[in-house]
């Protein structure tokens, strides 16, 4: 009766000592004439030592891989010298209204990061007291290219973005940072507009919004450069992007 | 020793490789996701509390970055280099943090990982390292998968009590229960965890 339907999945709960007493000898005897389960029981015996092993759930503090990363980029920028962007160049590289993303052969020079994340001062925040902290990357691209810190107030967040990567737009075009959803898609956009600005003349964007999003539900970052046409659709394509 | 690599010992050598030709984007982004958390865990278990924690995090990858150029995927995998960095380091932290050497370490929840100076302390070292990879292993699993292994653990419940508690039948349970014990094979022989 129980014999002829024991699931053969019930080898998981015998090996983890799962199964009450009753189940347990039923079990056993089932073992005894399966060779399916016999297999099973052999290979997945080892799993179950090694599960008594495991170390109780670490909990990373926020923003530490935001503040990893960026020590490693700082260390680089410090030990590789950068050259100093020429803005002449830079503009008549976009002039060319190249989509950068997808144009990995534009060699942006590299510049010298001189902020601290956690440390910018935007009210009195304090480091470890931001809701997210996060690095943004550009797609297929070889360094951090900007960062994001989020601080929750009471009636919304506070927004600080940084980056001395992006280069000066055209006039009448922007950028847009996104708080982007699950789903999203080009076609079918799930992202919240945290705002738009521009770089200055030296090629920094250090910018602070504040916005009413909820950065548990739209957990990635995104910019997008933008038309200056009105549409609050993202047209561009995200060129840069934080991890989900 | 196995003498060839599986595919995640290529990837991690070929994320390696590209921190060595300069790309600090990506491929860093990705080992961080893969090892950032258990070193953290790593770091709270050596020095003890967080902020030595985050600190042994970074260095580990200040000093991975720095010496992405000299691994070579043919003497040893990415995890065991990226650990032996993280004890070097660990260890330069201890050294300047305090004039004892590494001396006798609280035991952990089970109450193995205790070492004494004098001690060789690769074997509980591997112990440790073995423990956080197990639950990052576990972590990698879907939630459902991790649910009904954690709270067996955590609360020595039978199949039956589970059922009850996340209010599944019983039969759901099991199978369940089956399949995140592949899941986590699959995933524990690919971090070479199982001998």
């Amino acid at each position: 009766m129980a014999e002829a339907m024991t699931p053969h999945t019930d080898v998981a709960a015998y090996l983890l000592g799962r199964l009450e007493p009753g189940e347990r000898a039923t079990f056993e005897q089932h073992l005894a004439s399966c060779p399916e389960c016999r297999l099973s029981q052999h290979e997945l015996s080892p799993v179950v030592e090694l599960l008594t092993r495991a170390a109780p759930p670490v909990e990373v503090p926020q923003g530490l891989e935001a503040r990893t990363l960026l020590a490693v980029e700082r260390a680089a920028r410090q030990e590789e010298p950068a050259r100093k962007p020429d803005p002449v160049r830079r503009r008549s590289l976009l002039s060319r209204r190249l989509v950068f993303g997808f144009a990995p052969a534009v060699a942006l020079a590299a510049l010298a990061l001189a902020f601290v994340l956690g440390r910018q001062a935007a009210g009195d925040e304090t480091p470890g007291s931001a809701e997210l902290e996060t690095v943004l990357v550009r797609p297929g691209g070889v360094a951090v290219a900007a960062s994001a810190r989020v601080v929750k107030t009471g009636i919304g967040r506070i927004i600080s973005f940084r980056s001395d990567e992006l280069p000066i737009l055209p006039t009448g075009e922007y950028y847009e940072l996104w708080f982007v959803g699950p789903g999203d898609t080009p076609r079918r956009p799930n992202r919240i507009s945290a705002g738009t600005f521009h770089p200055d003349e030296q090629g920094r964007s250090q910018v602070t919004f504040a916005a009413a999003v909820d950065p548990t539900k739209y957990p990635v970052l995104s910019v997008t450069a933008e038309p200056g046409d009105g549409n609050p659709q993202p047209t561009g394509p995200d060129v840069l992007r934080s991890r989900p | 020793m196995s003498l060839t690599q599986n595919h995640v010992e290529l990837e991690e050598a070929h994320l390696v490789a590209r921190v060595a030709a300069g790309d600090r984007g990506d491929p860093l982004v990705e080992l961080y996701g893969r090892y950032g958390r258990p070193l953290y865990g790593l770091g709270l278990r050596l020095l003890g509390d967080r902020g030595s924690a985050e600190e042994l995090v970074q260095e580990t990858f200040l000093r991975l970055w720095r010496g992405s150029g000299s691994f070579d995927p043919q003497r040893g995998s990415v995890r065991s280099f990226i650990y032996t960095i993280a004890h070097r380091a660990a260890i330069d932290f201890r050294r300047r943090t305090s004039s004892r050497p590494l001396a006798a370490l609280q035991a952990g929840e089970a109450g193995e990982e205790r070492w004494a100076a004098g001690d060789s302390p690769a074997e509980p070292l591997e112990t440790l390292i073995v423990g956080l990879e197990v639950r990052e292993a576990l972590e990698g699993l879907s939630s459902k998968h991790r649910e009904v292994i954690d709270l067996g653990y955590r609360e020595d419940l039978t199949q039956t009590q589970i059922a009850e508690r996340l209010e599944l039948p019983v039969g759901t349970v099991k199978t369940r229960t089956y399949h995140a014990l592949r899941a986590l094979r699959t995933t524990l022989e690919e971090r070479r965890l199982l001998g």
